[in-house]
């Protein structure tokens, strides 16, 4: 130890308790109350169709809401943006580190670890596109800026970036049924990531000590993440079979008779629907 | 014992039955790995370590008609409490000497394949040098300081409920079949250069020692101490060492220790109490600062 204590050590290793906890913390909160937040808004697209007040209202309606948070600048730095990019970096360090062995011992928690790492990076690709995609569209030339309230129907952006994304400013529109997979792996990669993070996070925290409590966090956590896959699938789904509508502040006037006709239908459509299913 | 005589009533039949392995081979630390076969006569009540004597007896490779260097192995209790012989059986981390080669799978093409552990390194053939684990120990203190010649009087009173708690991780044998199976281990085995000499080759070594993984059993030993009443004084310690550089957090949670463990340590029973206590001990320590 002397030898070791008298060297100067490095900012990681100097802070490496906290940063490691840090990185175990920023998962669960707030990472993953976040995406709890983010898929629940979404499913809200699933459940006003359920409900019959339709899907596009009623997730414009709770897009508005967070949308007009105070600080939301400052809530999306600091509450997504940083942890997110900590986590991240810091996760894929820590990844690179370990030795896999699940051919040689292929344990159901080992089997865990290394499924851990892979959906961390699934995850981490993924939300960058994501991000790309939605957040900061608008870098791109043509992309639609999520965040401006003069086009209020987010789910209208939201469709058209799922079903006729254009990509990254080209005109190329990648074809629903790749982008869709690709949100069904990244949403399950995420879920899976998080949902396995609360059974790690509890005995790396020393809430669970013992096999039997560690049990049951783990089936509890599966639970929530059975939960979110189906609040994220479902909006998907809805997302892929909406009509596109006319994008008010941001499509061109002459483009309007384009999807009156076809909006009136769907509008017309959907409505059908939900009464025939009640 | 159903089965053992099953065994032998089956073996009886087979008199002249050999036994063939497949064993890797190093001639000195960091050289190259080459294989070698052996066969020897089956013998009722055999475990590697006393097959790997009777290849000892007369060591001809198949397929060659001169004898070769004996292969080296590292044993001592020969009744698996010291760890000593751990190596690679059939692909699985365990002690040689109670590896009996009637329970030996041996359908898979008939050999039975030893390899040394692939976490520390090798010194010669199945030898491995396992002094990273013993310096994983002084690093976290795992030990009671009750040295000395004077009279310190009757120790604390210790509860039967944490003896009993405790029994389980004292039976540790340091044996590193826990580390073998850890992703989070990674062998340290740094290149010696050509113009470095003994002690600054052993230093540098030992730093590297100093910031890599503990490993499981390491973190176990400092729990077992932490929970005994002496051993509790020193308590701040251990956990010092253990929020260090390769201390606690440096487990990924896969458990791959617990389900190898010779001696049913519940290990990750200890990872998660190191994790509680290193919990309690950074937030006490923050807010009385």
């Amino acid at each position: 130890m002397a030898e070791s204590a008298s060297a100067p050590q490095s900012f990681e290793a100097r802070n490496h308790f906290l940063l490691r906890r840090l990185h175990s913390l920023s998962g669960i909160v707030p990472i993953g109350v976040f995406l709890i937040e983010h898929l629940l808004t979404n499913s809200m697209a699933a459940y006003g169709q359920w409900t019959g007040e339709g899907g596009r209202e009623t997730f414009n309606h709770h897009v508005h809401f967070l949308h007009s948070m105070p600080y939301l600048p400052l809530l999306e730095i600091f509450g997504i943006f940083l942890p997110l990019a900590f986590h991240a970096l810091y996760g894929i360090k820590i990844a690179m580190s370990a030795k896999h062995n699940v051919a040689q011992y292929p344990y159901m928690e080992n089997t865990r670890f290394t499924l851990q790492r892979i959906t961390g990076y699934i995850a981490f690709i993924f939300i960058i596109i994501h991000l790309l995609k939605f957040r900061f569209a608008d870098l791109f030339p043509g992309g639609i800026p999520f965040l401006d309230h003069d086009i209020p129907d987010k789910f209208e952006i939201t469709r058209r970036g799922l079903m006729e994304w254009k990509f990254f400013g080209t005109e190329t529109v990648v074809p629903a049924a790749v982008t869709l997979t690709l949100y069904v792996i990244g949403l399950a990669a995420a879920v899976y990531h998080f949902a396995n993070g609360i059974f790690t996070f509890c005995i790396t925290w020393g809430i669970t000590v013992g096999e039997r409590a560690q049990k049951r966090v783990s089936m509890a956590a599966a639970g929530l993440g059975l939960v979110l896959f189906i609040w994220g699938a479902s909006s998907l789904y809805v997302f892929a079979n909406t009509k596109g509508q006319f994008l008010e502040g941001w499509d061109k006037e002459e483009d309007r008779a384009k999807y009156v006709d076809d909006s009136a239908a769907s509008d017309h459509g959907s409505d059908d629907e939900s009464h025939s299913n009640h | 014992m159903v089965a053992h005589d099953a065994h032998d009533s089956h073996d009886a039949g087979h008199a002249d039955e050999k036994i063939t392995f497949r064993i890797a081979r190093q001639d000195q630390p960091g050289g190259q790995r080459y294989w070698q076969t052996f066969a020897i006569p089956y013998q009722p009540g055999m475990n590697v370590i006393s097959c790997l004597q009777t290849i000892a007896k007369d060591p001809v490779p198949l397929g060659q008609s001169k004898s070769v260097t004996p292969v080296v192995w590292d044993c001592n209790c020969l009744e698996e409490v010291c760890g000593a012989c751990t190596m690679v059986v059939n692909g699985k981390v365990r002690q040689a000497c109670t590896a009996l080669i009637d329970d030996l799978d041996r359908d898979s093409g008939g050999e039975i394949v030893l390899e040394p552990m692939s976490k520390f390194p090798v010194v010669r053939d199945l030898f491995v040098d396992r002094k990273r684990m013993f310096r994983g120990l002084k690093r976290v203190h795992a030990w009671i300081p009750v040295d000395g010649y004077h009279e310190a009087g009757p120790g604390p009173v210790q509860s039967p409920k944490m003896q009993e708690e405790s029994y389980p991780l004292s039976e540790c044998m340091t044996c590193g079949c826990c580390m073998e199976v850890c992703p989070q281990y990674v062998k340290i085995e740094p290149r010696r250069e050509s113009s470095e000499s003994d002690a600054a080759y052993a230093a540098r070594e030992a730093k590297l020692h100093d910031e890599a993984f503990v490993g499981p059993a390491v973190i176990s030993q400092a729990v077992l101490f932490n929970q005994h009443p002496t051993g509790e004084m020193s308590k701040a310690e251990r956990l010092d060492a253990l929020m260090g550089m390769g201390g606690i957090t440096d487990c990924g949670n896969a458990q791959n220790c617990v389900k190898v463990c010779p001696k049913e340590i519940p290990l990750t029973r200890s990872i998660a109490k190191a994790g509680r206590q290193t919990t309690i001990y950074a937030l006490s320590r923050w807010l009385l600062k």
